[in-house]
């Protein structure tokens, strides 16, 4: 029940609280297929967030369309884990469900070991737990589109490269459109289909970097020729 | 724990110490219009078994729970929306601070003259002391609200039973406490001006009358009888309430 998504956002300026106003995003175009995996890569400050947070239909206060089906379940990771404080992890993820009772979290805590944490509180947590919850209630909805937020930041590096490979199956378990955020870029040839490298403020689309072949075949020697290459190419975009 | 029966020690002491000191004054000392403790007690057993105690306290606690509600409910929904809505907050700013500054006397009296001498008028006006210190808080809460939480609701279409019930009140429930907290004791010190002023029965009017009796004894027996209703509420009913609330944050001991 994948959708796809197209994002078309001619400008978007924030009015900054003395009055002034800052141009985030100007003439950013981006189409996802139903069910594909998209990674967007931008320097820090450049309107990632905000463009999710356009998509997601959080902020309408934009010069330009979101095309996106009404019914499409959307799970999104937050750039910070945004839990409720006062309900315990149990209670944070199953808030999100329309039918919270014919839901059984275990599998999921299971496998982003999560199991022994169900009843804490979120305060209870340190940031990399949180995220994980976060992770979890997203893909609780089983959502038509998933799009996260540098989900894997403040991870160990076995536990990011876990939680990876659970997003991976997961998105091909399901195939929701995926648009993920990240500055590792590593990360985003290990799991992307299609790479997008963003300009600095305001934004755009510099490029797209396609990734054919399939995400288990790509070993280090992959990863890292990629990497190269995509420095050599934009090398000041891409570290 | 330790603690916890560390600090109930010395309630009671002082409490016993206070009593000492209070015998001590009525035997001893040279007060004219200061009863003893036994003879106090002997009013309130004696009141209670007539029943007009129980009769008088109970009027006065239906005044000050219907009164309390009604102002923690109004004010909730006029502070929140004061808190959230810029238009709203400038209208009404300006009657808030009127409301504030007003004497509860006044808003008592002026209650009397309109709407006559009854419940209702009695009530609200009541009610109507307490409404503005109930939105003042509210409406710092409402300001306090933090707006992931409320993008996250909305990303995840959250019904509006779950924004209420798990997003916003958890969020207002300090400042509703404080509000109850503080509310409470307002309420019943402005009710018992209110009997006084222009109803029948309650504490208020009892208390009046023993004034103009002079009769010391029984004023103290009806104020003490009431102070530990109140404090029993405190007790068994607001500050479980809140710890059952609080259990979510962490305990930094
Ligand atoms: N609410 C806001 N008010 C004013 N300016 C904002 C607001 N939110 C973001 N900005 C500005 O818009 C620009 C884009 O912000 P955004 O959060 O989308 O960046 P980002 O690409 O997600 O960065 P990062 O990688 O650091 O998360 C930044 O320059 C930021 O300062
Ligand atoms: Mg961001």
């Amino acid at each position: 029940m994948s959708a796809p998504l197209e994002i078309h956002i001619a400008r978007k300026t924030y009015r900054g609280a003395e009055g002034g106003t800052v141009e985030a995003v100007r003439g950013l175009d981006l189409k996802a297929a139903a069910g594909s995996l998209t990674a967007l890569i931008g320097p820090s400050g450049c309107g990632k967030t905000t463009s999710l947070r356009i998509l997601a239909g959080l902020d309408t206060d934009f010069e330009g369309r979101i095309v996106l089906a009404k019914e499409a379940r959307v799970g999104i990771v937050f750039q910070e884990p945004r839990l409720l404080p006062w309900r315990t992890v149990d209670d944070n993820v199953r808030l999100v469900l329309d039918k919270p009772d014919l839901f059984d979290p275990a599998p999921l805590f299971e496998e982003l070991g999560l199991a022994e944490m169900r009843n804490r509180f979120p305060t209870e947590l340190s940031l990399g737990l949180a995220r994980r919850v976060a992770i979890a209630r997203a893909l609780a909805i089983e959502p038509d589109v998933l799009l996260l937020d540098e989900p894997f930041t403040s991870l160990d590096e076995t536990t990011a490269q876990r939680l990876r490979h659970l997003v991976v199956e997961i998105w091909r378990r399901y195939r929701p459109t995926t648009l993920m955020v990240t500055h590792n870029v590593r990360e985003a040839i290990q799991i992307a289909e299609r790479i997008v490298l963003l300009a600095p403020r305001p934004s755009h689309v510099v490029a797209e970097v396609m990734l054919d072949l399939p995400q288990e075949e790509r070993d280090e020697a992959y990863v890292e020729a990629k990497r190269t290459e995509m420095v050599r190419d934009w090398p000041g975009l891409v570290a | 724990m330790a603690k916890n029966g560390l600090k109930s020690h010395a309630a009671l002491l002082s409490a016993v110490v206070f009593l000492a000191l209070w015998w001590m004054g009525a035997h001893w000392g040279n007060f004219r219009h200061l009863p003893a403790p036994e003879e106090v007690l002997m009013i309130m057993v004696e009141e209670t078994a007539s029943g007009r105690l129980p009769y008088h306290l109970g009027a006065t606690l239906t005044r000050v729970a219907v009164a309390f509600m009604l102002a923690m409910l109004l004010g909730t929904a006029i502070g929140f929306l004061m808190g959230r809505f810029r238009t709203v907050n400038s209208a009404l700013d300006l009657w808030l601070v009127v409301l504030l500054n007003l004497p509860a006397l006044v808003i008592i009296i002026l209650a009397y003259v309109w709407f006559g001498l009854n419940e209702t008028a009695a009530v609200g006006a009541v009610a109507l002391n307490k409404l503005p210190n109930v939105i003042v808080t509210i409406r710092e809460g409402a300001r306090a609200l933090d707006p992931d939480l409320d993008q996250m609701a909305k990303a995840f279409r959250l019904n509006w039973r779950k924004r209420l019930f798990d997003v916003l009140l958890p969020q207002l429930q300090p400042y509703l406490a404080a509000s109850a907290r503080s509310g409470l004791s307002l309420v019943w010190k402005i009710v018992l001006v209110v009997e006084l002023l222009g109803r029948s029965n309650g504490i208020g009017f009892q208390l009046n009358m023993f004034f103009q009796l002079f009769d010391v004894a029984s004023i103290i027996a009806y104020a003490l009888s009431f102070v530990a209703v109140m404090l029993a509420i405190e007790v068994i009913v607001l500050q479980p309430l809140e710890l059952r609330a609080n259990r979510w944050r962490v305990r930094t001991t």
